[in-house]
């Protein structure tokens, strides 16, 4: 999103030139974007809440992305999580034991909550009022820095990210802000809150690219309503992918990834494959990038012991060839249309609800018998 | 995930291609175990594939140069997009890439193509098409289905031949239907050993004499549904007319029960009384929910699925192929053939 970005000449702080100052900042969810949790179930939920921090299942790859950003670029690490205050320890814990260094850590209060019941369960004012807040934070600190967002497909992160780009970019002012609350249900001071943060702000545009995980194997077609804004990955390596075309990770940290792949998650040199043909096919990354990682990155890695060798390379590469996926137009960043996208979000979740429950229906006579004959 | 069988999957194939198919796929990328390689035109794949779920590390599309027909059930062009799709899916068998194609293709051209392209699993050794059919229960076990071979709709056998089809067979049904023991009989006139014509009686002379076999004599047409045996070995122009035969007597048990539930009220309670009867019999009788028939005796398996097949079948044929893979067909079959050789040799296989 940043060649698009509106003029912030009038309101940028002084740029600052610190050698600590980060380059970049990482703004993460928590749950199906990092670890593998289960929400749909009260033995899930339960489990979330209660497993240490050794037995947390993290969502394969992206330990090894994570520690490998936060070695780079003096990247800072945001994690802005719907998991309650309770879970503070546990969650730092993990971050410590995984190698990863995570600047803050934003947890839900539910106690606080408690009395506002339509709150416990919204994520779009709680998130929201979180991005802007540690936005604040952020220019305290470090200025303006801009930020890469990762989010996943369970709840509406795709929404959150877009709305917090366009709010602090001022796409979206704060009387249309206002009505939006209201339409996805947030209390008064929830949106006497995100407005008083969101003053305080300057016009900005720093968000440059909104990750969102597949988790729960949305279809990529899920997203084409945001207008080439979200880059929806099925996995890690995709999202190194990306950031190596934007000049954001390296060898290092796609080779990092893919092994990790490898040697936790037992995928082999065809599921590295996949992943990065489909990343090409899909504009997650150029061609030549595809290329580039597969043909001169990976076979000098371990994971050529999985069957990824330099012939190997030379096939994906021929592949990536047979088809250019299609170049994208470029459009004009404009505000989206947010009362229908959360309305198609909630529908779609619905709808997917309903599909899994008549899945789980067996066909009776009726079905079969009513059904056209051949 | 790794050393799993990779199953080629032909996207041309079927009435309603690719759109059954791909679903198909992309649902099993998701629960199943096999890599999967497309084959079809790679930005139409592309571009259906945005609508549905799948797993990219489980699925991955190689192009092909044929445009899918414009409309669906059109046989020529049907013919046409199999004829340019298939070699390139065969080409990924013969280059090692892949270990089993599925394909809805018309079956007589899949047969013609994947007969010219691969090579036989032991040399000398024709290949055959085999076909699932429902019988009544079988002692061998509880597998509803015996196994009929040759299908093909080839114009005629030898006793060598015969006697090839019976061992492959017999290692399907132990390998993939679990039959320890899998009985098998030959297809003729009579039960006796003199009846039928000369290649099926020095054929049934011939099986006798194998050591370990379990054949269980000839058999009728009319004694395949009753379970007599569990592989049923035949010339491929009579296997293809048996196997005509029972498909039309299924549909015409089904449109009769369909008929019956819209023509009366009480028909229909006495239906409803009769459901889970009604319901098994469309579960057996059903030939576009199989998985498909394999071609077997050449160096790779290949699946031909009924172009009438649903996205359910289609997925069953892609599960069936992995199994098939995972089990190691191929090297049962391949040993089973050596260890018999002199006599489907001697008989002119």
């Amino acid at each position: 999103m940043s060649e698009l970005r509106t003029d912030t000449s009038a309101h940028a702080a002084p740029v600052v030139d610190d050698p600590r100052r980060p380059e970049i900042v990482y703004r993460w969810d928590l749950d199906k974007t990092y670890v593998q949790t289960d929400f749909s179930s009260v033995r899930g939920l339960l489990r979330a809440a209660t497993e240490k921090a050794e037995n947390k299942r993290v969502v394969p790859g992206m330990r090894a992305l994570l520690t490998a950003l936060s070695r780079r670029h003096r990247a800072r690490i945001i994690v802005v999580s719907g998991s309650p205050t309770q879970m503070r320890a546990r969650i730092e814990a993990m971050f410590r034991l995984h190698g990863v260094r995570c600047d803050k850590l934003v947890l839900k209060d539910f106690v606080g909550r408690v009395r506002k019941l339509r709150s416990v369960r919204a994520q779009v004012p709680y998130k929201l009022a979180a991005h802007l807040d540690t936005r604040l934070w952020l220019r305290e600190r470090d200025a303006d820095v801009d930020e890469i967002c990762f989010g996943d497909d369970a709840e509406v992160d795709a929404l959150i990210y877009c709305l917090y780009t366009d709010i602090v970019a001022r796409r979206v002012d704060a009387t249309r802000l206002r009505s939006l609350l209201s339409h996805v249900g947030a209390y008064d001071d929830e949106v006497r809150h995100i407005l008083g943060s969101l003053a305080q702000l300057p016009r900005q545009d720093p968000v440059r690219r909104v990750f969102i995980h597949l988790d729960t194997r949305s279809p990529p077609s899920r997203y084409a309503a945001y207008q080439g804004r979200v880059t929806a990955t099925f996995n890690a390596l995709q999202i190194a992918l990306s950031l190596q075309e934007d000049g954001l990770a390296g060898a290092v940290e796609v080779s990092a990834v893919a092994e990790a792949l490898v040697s936790g998650f037992r995928v082999d040199a065809h599921g590295l494959a996949g992943s990065i043909e489909d990343a090409a096919r899909r504009g997650i990354c150029s061609v030549a990038t595809a290329e580039y990682v597969a043909a001169e990155i990976l076979p000098s890695t371990d994971v050529a012991r999985a069957g990824f060798s330099a012939s190997f390379a030379d096939r994906v590469v021929r592949r990536l060839r047979q088809a250019p996926p299609p170049i994208a137009p470029t459009l004009p960043l404009a505000p989206l249309a947010y009362e229908d996208l959360f309305d198609a979000e909630h529908l779609f979740a619905r709808t997917r609800k309903l599909a899994r429950k008549a899945a789980e229906r067996v066909p009776g006579l009726g079905d079969f018998l009513e059904s056209e004959g051949r | 995930m790794a050393n799993q069988p990779t199953i080629v999957v032909d996207t041309y194939g079927g009435n309603a291609a690719p759109d059954a198919i791909l679903a198909a796929a992309a649902r099993q990328s998701l629960v199943g175990k096999a890599q999967l390689l497309l084959v079809g035109d790679a930005a139409e794949l592309q571009r259906r594939l945005a609508g549905l779920s799948y797993d990219p590390m489980r699925l991955r599309i190689v192009g092909a140069p044929a445009p899918y027909p414009r409309q669906t059930g059109d046989a020529l062009a049907a013919t046409q997009a199999a004829r340019a799709a298939l070699p390139v899916a065969l080409g990924l068998l013969v280059d090692g890439e892949g270990d089993a194609l599925v394909t809805a293709a018309p079956p007589g051209v899949a047969w013609q193509l994947a007969r010219e392209t691969l090579a036989s699993v032991v040399p000398g050794v024709a290949p055959a098409l085999a076909s699932v059919v429902p019988t009544l229960p079988r002692s061998s076990g509880d597998d509803p289905f015996a196994l009929v071979l040759d299908v093909s709709g080839e114009a005629a056998a030898t006793a060598g031949q015969l006697i090839a089809f019976a061992v492959m067979g017999a290692a399907y049904a132990k390998v993939v239907s679990g039959v320890r023991q899998p009985q098998v009989s030959l297809l003729s006139t009579g039960l006796g050993l003199e009846e039928g014509p000369p290649a099926v009686v020095a054929a049934h002379r011939a099986l006798k004499r194998i050591a370990g076999f379990q054949f269980v004599g000839n058999v009728r047409a009319v004694d395949i549904p009753r379970g007599y045996a569990d592989v049923v070995v035949s010339g491929g122009y009579t296997g293809h007319a048996v196997r005509g035969l029972l498909e039309g007597l299924a549909d015409l048990t089904i449109d009769a029960a369909r008929y019956a539930w819209k023509s009366k009220v009480t028909w229909r309670a006495g239906l409803r009384l009769l459901s889970p009867g009604v319901g098994m019999l469309k579960r057996v009788s059903e030939f576009k929910e199989y998985g498909g028939s394999p071609l077997l005796g050449l160096d790779r398996l290949v699946l031909v699925a009924n172009p009438d097949s649903s996205e359910a079948a289609l997925a069953n044929a892609i599960r069936l192929a992995s199994k098939c893979v995972r089990h190691g067909l191929r090297d049962e079959i391949a040993r089973q053939l050596e260890a018999t050789r002199e006599l489907w040799q001697e008989e002119g296989a």
